[in-house]
C-alpha cells in the first residue's frame, strides 16, 4: 500500500504539482531513499520528533503546500493529538498523516506500535476526512482522492502489501461503500482497511453452512453517501462488521450510529477489539486470531449465536 | 530608528490602555500576560511588513502568539493598526462573538493563527519559515512565547529543527517574565541557564530589556545567519503598579475601581511619551 501512495504522490509532483511535500519522522528506511534524490525540495526528514512534525506541517500549509506527515500508525496520531486538533483540523489546513502498520501490522514488536485506537480518535476529529484503504489498488484510487482535495485527511496504510481483493482488476473509481462480492442475502458484513479479507473468507465459511451475505468495504466515514448507506442496510436482517480497531469509537459505532439515527430494524454483531491491551507477542493474523477478529473465529462466534 | 522607537513605545501604551479595558469588560483572565509582553509585540509590529487593508498579502510578515493567552494584546495592536475597528475590541470575552481569551484567526482580520495550548507556536513558525525558504522567499516569521512555556518539549523539537535548516527567517522572542501559572519560573522546573540552552541549540541569542524598545528593535533589526532568539527580561503586569510580579493577575480581571487606577497609570505613561 506504501509503495501505492508514494507512486501516486511522485506522479503528482511529475505532473507539475511542486507543493506537495512529504515529511517524515524518521521512519520509512529503504522507502524514501529514491523519492529524496528524485525530488530534493519535496522530501523532508524532520527527525523523531512528531509533535513538531505536525506543526510544521500546519505551517506549510499555510504557506500553501500540501502535506504529508508519514509515521509509523500510533506515533503520527497519539503522540501528536494535540497538534492535530489545534494546528490542522480547527485551520482546516491541507495536511494528510499517513501511517502504516494498520491494526496489528507491527504485531511482533509489541503493544507500543500496535495502532488499534487511531480510527476512532482520527475520525472524532472535526474536519478530518478518514481513509482506510482495503487493497494496494484501492490505496492508489484513495491517495489520487486526497491528492485532488484539500483539508486535513488520515490515510490508515497496512503494512503488508494486501493481495487483491477487490472484485476487478482495475478499480479506479472511489466508491463508498464499495461492494466487494455478489450482492445476495439478508446478511451484509462491513468491513474496512486489510481485514476486508477477513470479511470475505467469513462470507465463504458462512456460505457452507447455507447462509447467503455480501460484503461491503467502507473506504471513509466522512466521505460516504447516506442514502446509499441506506440502501445497503435497510435491505438485510443482519449487519456484521469487522474492524481491526477498538469497538468504542470505530467501523462499528459508526455503523450503530446510522442505524440508531434512521431508526432501522436491523441487527448489529461487531466485531472489533474489545477494549484491552494484548501483551501476547503475534504476527498480524496470529493477533487477530488471539483477539477474536479473524474470519474463523468470528464464525465459531455467529454460530454459537445462532444454535 | 528613533521614529520607529517612538511608534513602538506609543503603540505599547495604546495597547496597555485596551488590555486592562478589555480585561475588565469581559471580566477576562491574563492581563498581567498581556502587560508583560505588550513592549515586545508593539516593538515587532513596528517593523513588520504587513498591509492592514491586505491582510493576507502574500508578501507580509507572520506573526505568531504562542503564549495565545495573551490574545488581548494581538486584538489591540490590530486594532491600532486598522486591521479592524477599535470598536470590536468590546467583543473580547464577549457571548456570541469570536474574539476569545487565547487568540482566535477566525473573523480576525491579521491574526495569523489560533494558538492557547502552549508549545505549537514554535513548530508552526518553523514551518512558514521552511516553506518560505522552499520557495526562495525573504518574508521574516516572529514568534513570541511564554517563559513558563518552554517547560514543552515540543518548543525544544522545533528549535532543534530550526537550527539544522538554518532558518534565519525567523526570530523568537520569549516574554522572560520569571511567573508561570503558580509562581516562579526557576522554583517550578528551571530554565536558567536559558541563554546558554537557547544558544548551546544552535540559535543565535541575545537577553534584553523586555521593556527597552530600542533594544527589542536593535535585536530585531541584527540579522543573522542563524534563528534568532531574544530572551525578553519583563516584568510581568508591567505598567500597572499593583499588578506588577503578581501571579494574581494572570487569573484575577481589574474591577471598576482597579480598572481606574490602572488607566490613570497607564495615561500617565502616554502623557509622559507626548512630551518627550
Amino acid at each position: 500500500m506504501r509503495n501505492n501512495w508514494l507512486r501516486k504522490v511522485e506522479n503528482c509532483i511529475e505532473s507539475g504539482k511542486n507543493e506537495i511535500l512529504i515529511i517524515s519522522a524518521d521512519l520509512g528506511f529503504g522507502v524514501f531513499e529514491d523519492f529524496e534524490k528524485k525530488f530534493p525540495k519535496n522530501f523532508i526528514n524532520c527527525g523523531v520528533s512528531e509533535q513538531n512534525m505536525i506543526g510544521l506541517a500546519a505551517g506549510m500549509a499555510l504557506r500553501g503546500k500540501k502535506v504529508f506527515c508519514y509515521s509509523i500508525g500510533n506515533f503520527p496520531t497519539l503522540r501528536c493529538l494535540e497538534q492535530i486538533r489545534n494546528d490542522v483540523c480547527y485551520h482546516q489546513l491541507d495536511v494528510c498523516i499517513v501511517t502504516v502498520g494498520a491494526g496489528f501490522g507491527y504485531g511482533q514488536l509489541g503493544m507500543s506500535h500496535h495502532a488499534t485506537e487511531d480510527l476512532s480518535i482520527m475520525r472524532c476529529m472535526p474536519n478530518m476526512s478518514c481513509y482506510i484503504p482495503y487493497d494496494d489498488q484501492n490505496a492508489s484510487v484513495i491517495t489520487e482522492k486526497i491528492l485532488s482535495s484539500k483539508g486535513p485527511s488520515y490515510l490508515r496504510l497496512e503494512r503488508i502489501s494486501s493481495k487483491k481483493i477487490g472484485k476487478t482488476e482495475e478499480e479506479t473509481q472511489f466508491e463508498n461503500p464499495k461492494l466487494m462480492t455478489e450482492r445476495v442475502g439478508n446478511t451484509v458484513i462491513i468491513s474496512c482497511g486489510g481485514i476486508t479479507e477477513e470479511a470475505i473468507k467469513l462470507r465463504e465459511l458462512l456460505s457452507k453452512t447455507g447462509e447467503v451475505a455480501s460484503v461491503f468495504a467502507i473506504q471513509s466515514f466522512e466521505d460516504v453517501n447516506h442514502s446509499d448507506m441506506l440502501k445497503v442496510l435497510s435491505k438485510v436482517d443482519t449487519v456484521i462488521s469487522i474492524e481491526e480497531n477498538i469497538l468504542s469509537g470505530g467501523l462499528g459505532s459508526w455503523l450503530s450510529e446510522i442505524i440508531c439515527a434512521y431508526g432501522l430494524g436491523v441487527k448489529l454483531r461487531a466485531f472489533g477489539l474489545e477494549g484491552y491491551f494484548t501483551s501476547i507477542v503475534g504476527d498480524q493474523k496470529y493477533l487477530r486470531k488471539h483477539c477474536g477478529i479473524d474470519a474463523t473465529t468470528i464464525f465459531e462466534k455467529l454460530k454459537q449465536n445462532m444454535s | 530608528m528613533q521614529k520607529i522607537e517612538n511608534t513602538a513605545r506609543i503603540l505599547s501604551d495604546n495597547i496597555r490602555r485596551h488590555i486592562v479595558q478589555m480585561c475588565h469588560n469581559g471580566q477576562s483572565s491574563h492581563v498581567g500576560s498581556g502587560l508583560s509582553v505588550a513592549d515586545i509585540i508593539a516593538s515587532i509590529y513596528s517593523i513588520m511588513n504587513i498591509r492592514s487593508e491586505q491582510p493576507t498579502w502574500v508578501g507580509r510578515d507572520y506573526f505568531i502568539l504562542s503564549k495565545g493567552h495573551a490574545g488581548a494584546v494581538v486584538y489591540a495592536v490590530l486594532a491600532e493598526l486598522n486591521f479592524f475597528s477599535e470598536e470590536k475590541l468590546k467583543d473580547h470575552y464577549r457571548n456570541g462573538s469570536t474574539m476569545s481569551g487565547h487568540v482566535s484567526h477566525v473573523s480576525n482580520p491579521g491574526v495569523e493563527f489560533s494558538t492557547g495550548s502552549l508549545g505549537h507556536g514554535l513548530s508552526v513558525s518553523c514551518g512558514i519559515a521552511k516553506a518560505l525558504k522552499v520557495d526562495g522567499l525573504k518574508n521574516r516569521v516572529f514568534c513570541v512565547l511564554s517563559d513558563g512555556e518552554m517547560g514543552e518539549g515540543s518548543n525544544w523539537e522545533a528549535m532543534l529543527f530550526a537550527a539544522h535548516h538554518k532558518l534565519d527567517n525567523l526570530v523568537a522572542l520569549i516574554d522572560r517574565n520569571h511567573l508561570q501559572s503558580i509562581g516562579d519560573t526557576e522554583k517550578t522546573l528551571a530554565l536558567e541557564p536559558l541563554e546558554v540552552k537557547c544558544k548551546s541549540f544552535g540559535w543565535d541569542t541575545v537577553s534584553v530589556d523586555g521593556h527597552n524598545h530600542k533594544q527589542i528593535l536593535d535585536a530585531l533589526n541584527d540579522l543573522s545567519s542563524k534563528p534568532k532568539m531574544i530572551i525578553c527580561e519583563t516584568i510581568k503586569g508591567k505598567g500597572v503598579s499593583y499588578m506588577e510580579n503578581s501571579v494574581e493577575w494572570h487569573y484575577k480581571p481589574p474591577n471598576e475601581k482597579e480598572l481606574n487606577q490602572a488607566l490613570q497609570e497607564l495615561g500617565k505613561k502616554i502623557t509622559d511619551v507626548e512630551k518627550n
